[in-house]
C-alpha cells in the first residue's frame, strides 16, 4: 500500500470523510457529482487543505495526523498535482515550468533545464520548450503539466479533472495520449474526474463519492453491473 | 450577420444626458485651475528660477528623498502587502486600519505624531539621542521619515489588493512542486503583480515628492537639509510668486507625465494573458 488515508475535512454544512488507498503503480479514479469534494480530497492530500480528523500516511510516512499534531507542508510531500486548468506560471517558458520543480528543491540551473528537457522529450512536446504556456493547445498544456509535475518524481501523482478543460473534439486523442503517457509512470495515480469515460480509459480502480461520502468502490464493471445508487447507475448504466 | 447588427446597436446607443453632463462638470473642474495656473506662469522666468541655487539644492533634495521613501516604502510595504492579504490572523482588521491611517490623516498630525514619538526629547527618539547620539528632526533622515510615513500606505494598499486578486492557486502548485512560501513570494506572487507594484512604488514616490506637512513639522524647514521642492515652493509664493508658478509647473509637469506612463503600463499588461 502506497498510500494509505482517512481524510475528513470539515467546511462550513459540508463534510468530506474518505477513506482511500493506493497501491504502488495503480491508478485509482475518484468519480463524483460536482461538489463531491473530490478536488477537496486531492487538495486534502496535496497539504493545500488540512484534514481535521483521519490521518494520511505515504509510503509508510505519516503526512498529516491532527490527532498526534503530524502536519507535513505541501513542498515536503513527495506528490504531483496535475490541476484542473493546468495552472502554467505564465511568466515562463514552457521549459521554465517544467524546471520550476527542480529548482525550488535546490537543483542547479542547468540540471534543472537538463531534467525538463528530458521531461518534455517524454511527453513529445522537445521542440516546444521555449514557447510560452498562451502558445500552445489546451493538450499540450496537458502534457507539460504532467511533465512538470513528474519532474519532482513523485511518489504519488494527482490529476484533477485533467480532460475537463479539453474542447470536446481533441478529448479523445488526448485521452489516449494521457493513458499512453501513465502506462509509463510509476508513481501510484489518482485520478478526479466526473467522466465515467475517463476513469474506464485511465483507471484500474474506481471509488464513487457523493456528498463527501465514499458510495462504492471496485473495478469499473463490476460497479457498472451493481451501482449501489440512483446516481452511479445514471453514470454508469449505458457501460453495463 | 447578427452579431454585427448587434453592435452597430450598441454604439447607437447614448449614455445618459445627465451622467453626461455632471462628468463633463468634473472634467471641467479638474482642468480649470491648472488652466488658471498655466495662464500666470512666467514662461520667460523658467530658466532663471531653475538656474537659482536654493532652488536646484531644494529640488535635488526631494528627487533623492523621494526616492528613498518609496524603496522604504516598497521594502516594508511589501511584505507588510502580503501580510495583510495571505495570512488570516487576529486583529488584521485593526493592523491595517492602523497602517494606512496616515494616509487620511491630515498630515500636520502624522507630523507631530513623530515629532513627539522620535524627535529628540520624543518617547522614543530621546534615545536614539542618548545612546546613538542620531537625531531624525531636521536632518535629511526626519524628511525620509516623514515621507515613507505618509506614502507607505498608499502602495501597500495598491500591492495588498493585487495580491487578492492573484489567482493563489498557482502558489498552491508552486508549492506542490516543492516551493517553499518565500520561494513562491519570489518567484511566482511578486511577478504575478508586476504593474500593481509599479503603480504602488510612483504612487508612494508622487506622495513623497508632494509630501509637505509631515516634513516640515517633522523635519523642519532648513534650506540644504530639509528644504524639499514642496515646501520651497509653498515659502516661495509668500516672498516671489512666480518662483512658485514655475516650480508648480515643472512639479506638475512631472507628475502628470508619471500618471500618463503609468496608464500605458496597466493598459499593455491588460491586453495580455495575466492572471
Amino acid at each position: 500500500m502506497v498510500l494509505h488515508g482517512h481524510v475528513v475535512v470539515e467546511r462550513n454544512r459540508f463534510t468530506l470523510d474518505a477513506s482511500i488507498s493506493v497501491r504502488a503503480g495503480e491508478t485509482l479514479a475518484v468519480l463524483g457529482p460536482n461538489g463531491a469534494g473530490k478536488t477537496t480530497l486531492l487538495r486534502a492530500l496535496a497539504g493545500l487543505v488540512p484534514i481535521s480528523a483521519g490521518s494520511i500516511e505515504l509510503d509508510g510516512a505519516l503526512l498529516d495526523d491532527p490527532d498526534h499534531d503530524v502536519f507535513i507542508v505541501p513542498e515536503r510531500r513527495p506528490i504531483g498535482f496535475v490541476f484542473q486548468d493546468y495552472l502554467l506560471f505564465p511568466d515562463m517558458s514552457v521549459v521554465e515550468n517544467v524546471a520550476f520543480g527542480p529548482r525550488a528543491r535546490g537543483t542547479n540551473h542547468e540540471q534543472a533545464l537538463a531534467r525538463a528537457s528530458e521531461l518534455l522529450e517524454w511527453v513529445g512536446l522537445g521542440d516546444h520548450a521555449e514557447k510560452r504556456p498562451d502558445a500552445i493547445s489546451g493538450g499540450q498544456a496537458q502534457r507539460v503539466a504532467l511533465a512538470r509535475a513528474m519532474a519532482v518524481s513523485p511518489r504519488l501523482l494527482l490529476l484533477d479533472e485533467p480532460l475537463a478543460a479539453l474542447d470536446v473534439t481533441t478529448r479523445r486523442s488526448v485521452r489516449s495520449d494521457l493513458s499512453r503517457l501513465l502506462a509509463g509512470v510509476d508513481s501510484a495515480r489518482i485520478l478526479v474526474t466526473h467522466d465515467p469515460r475517463d476513469a474506464r480509459a485511465l483507471a484500474d480502480r474506481l471509488m464513487i463519492i457523493e456528498n463527501g461520502r465514499v458510495v462504492q468502490s471496485g473495478s469499473f464493471d463490476d460497479i457498472a453491473a451493481n451501482p449501489a445508487t440512483p446516481y452511479v447507475h445514471e453514470l454508469l448504466g449505458d457501460f453495463s | 450577420m447578427i452579431d454585427t447588427n448587434r453592435r452597430a446597436r450598441r454604439l447607437r446607443e447614448r449614455p445618459p444626458a445627465g451622467v453626461v453632463a455632471l462628468a463633463l462638470l468634473a472634467i471641467v473642474f479638474f482642468a480649470l485651475p491648472f488652466l488658471g495656473l498655466l495662464w500666470k506662469v512666467p514662461w520667460s522666468d523658467v530658466g532663471r528660477v531653475l538656474g537659482k541655487s536654493e532652488v536646484r539644492t531644494a529640488l535635488w533634495l526631494s528627487i533623492r528623498t523621494s526616492v528613498a521613501s518609496a524603496l522604504l516604502a516598497g521594502f516594508f510595504g511589501i511584505p507588510l502587502a502580503w501580510l495583510l492579504a495571505r495570512t488570516n490572523f487576529p486583529g488584521r482588521n485593526f493592523v491595517r486600519a492602523l497602517c494606512t491611517m496616515s494616509m487620511v490623516l491630515p498630515p500636520v498630525v502624522g507630523g507631530v505624531a513623530l515629532f513627539f514619538s522620535f524627535g529628540r526629547r520624543g518617547l522614543f527618539g530621546q534615545y536614539l539621542d542618548q545612546w546613538f547620539s542620531f537625531q531624525l528632526t531636521f536632518t535629511v533622515w526626519g524628511v525620509i521619515v516623514a515621507q515613507t510615513f505618509v506614502a507607505m500606505p498608499f502602495l501597500v494598499l495598491t500591492v495588498e489588493a493585487a495580491i487578492r486578486q492573484a489567482d493563489a492557486r498557482y502558489e498552491d502548485a508552486a508549492r506542490t512542486l516543492g516551493a517553499t512560501r518565500s520561494y513562491v513570494f519570489r518567484r511566482i506572487t511578486l511577478p504575478a503583480i508586476r504593474p500593481a507594484l509599479l503603480a504602488g512604488f510612483v504612487l508612494a514616490w508622487a506622495r513623497a515628492l508632494g509630501e509637505f506637512g509631515a516634513t516640515i513639522t517633522f523635519a523642519g524647514n532648513f534650506p540644504g537639509t530639509t528644504q524639499t521642492i514642496s515646501i520651497a515652493t509653498f515659502l516661495a509664493l509668500e516672498t516671489d510668486q512666480r518662483d512658485a508658478l514655475v516650480l508648480s509647473v515643472v512639479m506638475i509637469a512631472t507628475s502628470f507625465a508619471v500618471l500618463l506612463g503609468l496608464r500605458d503600463r496597466w493598459m499593455g499588461r491588460t491586453d495580455g494573458v495575466g492572471y
